[in-house]
């Protein structure tokens, strides 16, 4: 197996309850289940996560200037559908973002999603420059594959298996897994206006038309919009007008039995 | 914390603008309300919405709130008997009304209304014609044949009206919505005479501008007040000099 479910550790909690500001997060039911909250953690978090994400996009830029044409392999613009820099989270980035990475923020999202987590994240920073493409309604109901450790939380290793094919080195055997949960959380964006752009629209079925959702999620720093991947958790970005849009982005895992229990077979999204 | 089972039901009009939110804040814990909104759903818990502490969640839908929130525009037709309908469904029981929905647009110089005719007319029609359709449903599927719970209840229609329903004030615009204010008054008045047989009182309350000259809080004490007391048939004016009845 992969991760063990993530266990607790004495203070863990603790710790993450002096992360948080303590401002209620709040759940809606429509268009679907999904909960947004503002002012989420205390100001040094939210400056060190600020500076984890400043310091990672910085070395995705010098790693593409250096290579003059491809994107470093674990990040690439995906022109085709997201228009957005990405740079997945790995190993070393562990310590760039405490919290967020940490055990105990994935036992509470999953306690509050209602998900039965593995403790296998993937995740990462997303830069969309200004006037990036929306893009299209989807529901991250997808698979991603991991390869075993003993972290209370598992990140994907790129350099070893593909995850989103599942194709590994020799010796490697990968296991699938299936987004449960997804987390957005928006940072440096600046003082975000109404018609700014670069907000999460949300949908209430699949051929909406995706400038018109029913919800939007505004950008705004140091929030976070959260939801449960089923068949219908419709999503999609929104073109940002004026300036870039910053964004953390973490999928929590569960077991394929359960997805498959719980939606039933043929539920998932495979990668197009 | 939520109103119990037993409270009181109050089916609330324009329940995501600054005085419905007030009310939902204030009153939330003794009276159950069925939250009628048009655009801007409450921030205050209901079966759509509801906040919590993600560090003691069980999770994120624990409590189940008193507040039932309905979208509904109630210039629509059938939305006026829709929202009863709901309201009882829910509740099996509807003690008050208060219409608190306004359009507050100003709509300009009386002199050139022909060119905001359809605007004028739907807001004379939710600021005034509405709250009198509204509180008629509810009386005709439910207070007409309980005249003596409705008074040892004190069951009650509280319209939200305001002090521009009483001053003009030249060159601001405002036309229309003064005059839909006014016929809310006097309307409320006729109301509280024809309900009086049924034993539901009516009572209309003009606010200052708030939250500029009246604290928004004030005002939904005010309705408080007025849902409490004994009154029927009066204007209430809450100013800066506070709560005062006209006649």
């Amino acid at each position: 197996m992969t991760a063990a479910a993530p266990a607790r550790d004495a203070g863990e909690d603790d710790s993450l309850a002096t992360s948080l500001t303590g401002a209620p997060w709040i759940w809606y039911a429509q268009p679907f289940p999904h909960v947004v909250a503002r002012n989420v953690f205390v100001p040094d978090v939210q400056a060190q996560l600020e500076a984890g994400f400043g310091a990672v996009f910085d070395e995705r830029v010098r790693r593409a200037e250096a290579e003059a044409s491809a994107l470093p392999a674990d990040g690439k613009r995906a022109a085709r559908r997201y228009d957005a820099d990405i740079v997945s989270f790995a190993e070393h980035h562990r310590g760039l973002f405490p919290v967020l990475l940490d055990a105990a923020f994935h036992r509470m999202l999953a306690r509050l999603m209602d998900v039965r987590a593995t403790g296998d994240i993937d995740g990462g920073i997303h830069h969309h420059v200004p006037g990036s493409a929306t893009g299209w309604v989807h529901n991250d109901l997808n698979p991603g594959w991991f390869t075993p450790s003993d972290r209370d939380v598992n990140l994907p290793d790129h350099a070893r298996g593909g995850y989103k094919t599942g194709r590994a080195l020799d010796g490697i055997a990968p296991v699938m897994r299936v987004r449960a949960a997804a987390l957005i959380y928006f940072l440096g964006n600046g003082s975000w206006r109404d018609g700014d752009g670069g907000e999460t629209g949300l949908y209430a079925f699949e051929k909406q038309p995706v400038g018109a959702p029913s919800k939007r999620i505004a950008p705004i720093d140091n929030s976070l919009l959260s939801f449960r991947c089923t068949p219908h958790s419709y999503h999609a970005f929104l073109s940002n007008v004026r300036s870039a849009r910053r964004s953390i982005i973490l999928w929590l895992h569960e077991d394929v039995s359960a997805a498959d229990a719980r939606w039933g077979r043929g539920s998932l999204v495979g990668w197009g | 914390m939520s109103a119990g089972a037993d409270a009181p039901v109050c089916l609330l009009t324009g329940a995501g603008g600054r005085l419905g939110e007030a009310i939902l804040r204030a009153y939330g814990d003794r009276i159950r309300f069925l939250a009628v909104y048009r655009t801007r759903l409450p921030s205050a818990a209901s079966q759509l919405a509801a906040p919590f502490d993600p560090r003691t969640a069980e999770d994120a839908r624990t409590e189940r709130a008193g507040t039932y929130a309905v979208q509904a525009d109630l210039r629509e037709a059938g939305a006026v008997r829709r929202v009863v309908e709901l309201a009882l469904a829910r509740y099996d029981r509807i003690d008050h009304v208060v219409n608190a929905a306004a359009d507050s647009a100003f709509y300009g110089s009386t002199l050139e209304a022909s060119h905001a005719a359809d605007e004028l007319a739907e807001q004379l029609l939710l600021n005034c014609l509405t709250p009198a359709l509204l509180a008629s449903e509810v009386a005709c599927t439910f207070w007409r044949e309980r005249a003596e719970e409705n008074r040892a209840l004190r069951r009650s229609v509280v319209n939200v009206s305001s002090i521009s329903g009483l001053n003009v004030y030249s060159g601001s615009g405002q036309g229309g919505y003064s005059a839909s204010k006014a016929g809310l008054q006097f309307l409320s008045c006729h109301m509280a005479a024809d309900y009086e047989r049924i034993g539901v009182r009516v009572n209309a309350l003009a606010p200052d501008r708030f939250p500029g000259t009246v604290p928004t809080e004030s005002v939904a004490d005010a309705v408080g007040s007025l849902l409490d007391g004994e009154a029927t048939g009066k204007v209430y004016v809450i100013d800066r000099a506070g709560l005062r009845p006209l006649n």
